[in-house]
């Protein structure tokens, strides 16, 4: 990474040529996206994705007793998030664990989730989230809140709508949909957003942060561009549902 | 049809919003991903996964946590037919007229703390019965030594320190199975 380091500074490396992304992308184009819904026995809801090199895997439990006890809400369900990377997850063996950047991703995507999670139906009960990243690529936490949505759907849980997310990055002054991992690095900002999405329609913001520098214009383009991308996200998490519903109504009728 | 949370359905003056369906704003959306079913104006979305609700006359599996002189509590842990934890996890009451055909007069006799049992629920406000045949205990402990008592005729008996206790006991007793 050093010598690419000394590259980068000396300007040899070039993230955009010909108006085209190193993987031979357009500006406004997602990485390759797969999702599978329903992939684990002993979870109420799963879904395993992949967004780009990020392989991710989300397993719902619950509406459930919540331990221990004084995590109970007597009015509402208490929804619980876990992000975490496996340690083989990243190029350089990564300590298992909890840090403090999985613990802020815990913490916003769990939030971006309350906003569709009809908490009031359940007092008492806990929904628990966890969110396991087995390959790891920029946006993991976009492509996590994506397979947590989608396994939220398969547990049944009672949603408003739905939650898609993806990432914007400027890099060498362009606006870029989805980054990878070299466009983040040398990028100039990333911008992960997640929507609450309902009928098709993107209802409102429900996770949005921002690391490095762009100007006003360049934030409400850089929205445009995410709104876009999280919508084309949304129908492949439904086609994930339905295929799986599909597969189950034929299993049932052999 | 088949429909995604979030997916709107039809106005509030048209239906009245069933299960799996809400309302903002006098509009109807769903609630969960499945089958819009409308019945008598009553418009509902047959789920993916249901969450397992208890109601009258379903068969669940519970501990017994606490006995009093005419009744003990149950913690139900699961309805016969999901392998899902229940929507709502209240205790359950079984009083000792529900324990067997004839009169008993000892709650003990039936179940004691800590027994596993298989009963059914007799109203909606989880009071249970296990006066049937199949239902009853189905796992019990010594209460001299704790070991897992074993079926002999209409008594179990205690493997380890020979023990003899009664109780109302399942025809499921010690099969794993109920
Ligand atoms: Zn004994």
């Amino acid at each position: 990474m050093a010598s690419e380091d000394v590259k980068r500074l000396k300007g040899e490396i070039k993230l955009i040529v010909d108006g085209k992304r190193l993987d031979g992308r357009a500006f406004d184009e997602l990485r390759p996206i797969k999702i599978e819904a329903g992939v684990l026995k002993r979870a109420d809801g799963s879904c395993y994705l992949e967004m780009g090199k990020n392989k991710v895997v989300a397993a719902v439990y619950g509406p459930r007793e919540v331990h221990p006890r004084h995590l109970q809400d007597p009015i509402k369900a208490v929804v619980r998030y876990r992000y975490n990377m496996a340690p083989f997850s990243v190029e350089e063996r990564k300590r298992p664990g909890p840090d403090r950047r999985s613990i802020e991703i815990s913490k916003v995507s769990r939030e971006a989730l309350e906003a569709v999670i009809m908490k009031e139906l359940f007092p008492r009960c806990g929904i628990d989230v966890f969110v396991e990243v087995l390959q790891a690529d920029a946006g993991s936490r976009t492509a996590c809140l994506n397979a947590a949505s989608v396994a939220l759907v398969d547990a049944g849980v009672p949603m408003r709508g739905m939650i898609s997310s993806v990432a914007v990055a400027k890099v060498e002054g362009h606006l870029v949909l989805d980054p990878t991992k070299e466009e983040d690095f040398y990028g100039e900002a990333d911008i992960p957003f997640a929507f609450f999405i309902r009928n098709d329609k993107i209802e409102s913001i429900a996770l949005l942060q921002m690391d490095g520098r762009v100007t006003k214009s360049e934030l409400m383009e850089a929205l445009q561009m995410a709104k876009k991308g999280a919508l084309e996200i949304y129908r492949m998490q439904k086609e994930a549902i339905k295929s799986r519903y599909i597969i189950e109504e034929a299993d049932e009728n052999e | 049809m088949f429909v995604f949370p979030g997916d709107f359905l039809g106005y509030a003056e048209e239906y009245v919003p069933g299960e799996g369906v809400y309302e903002e704003e006098g509009k109807l959306y769903a609630a969960t991903a499945g089958e819009v079913v409308v019945e008598d104006k009553v418009i509902k979305v047959r789920t993916v996964k249901e969450i397992p609700e208890v109601g009258k006359n379903d068969i669940v599996v519970g501990r017994v946590v606490d006995t009093r002189n005419s009744f003990a509590m149950v913690e139900i842990v699961r309805k016969k037919g999901s392998e899902r934890a229940l929507r709502h996890y209240d205790r359950a009451l079984l009083h000792v007229s529900n324990i067997s055909e004839g009169y008993m007069k000892n709650l003990e006799n039936g179940v004691r703390y800590w027994d596993i049992i298989r009963a059914r629920v007799i109203d909606n406000n989880l009071r249970l019965s296990i006066k049937e045949e199949d239902m009853g205990v189905i796992r019990a402990i010594c209460r001299v030594c704790g070991t897992p008592l074993v079926r002999e005729k209409d008594k179990l008996k205690c493997p380890e320190c020979g023990n003899v206790e009664r109780r109302k006991i399942s025809s499921y007793y010690g099969s794993g199975e109920w």
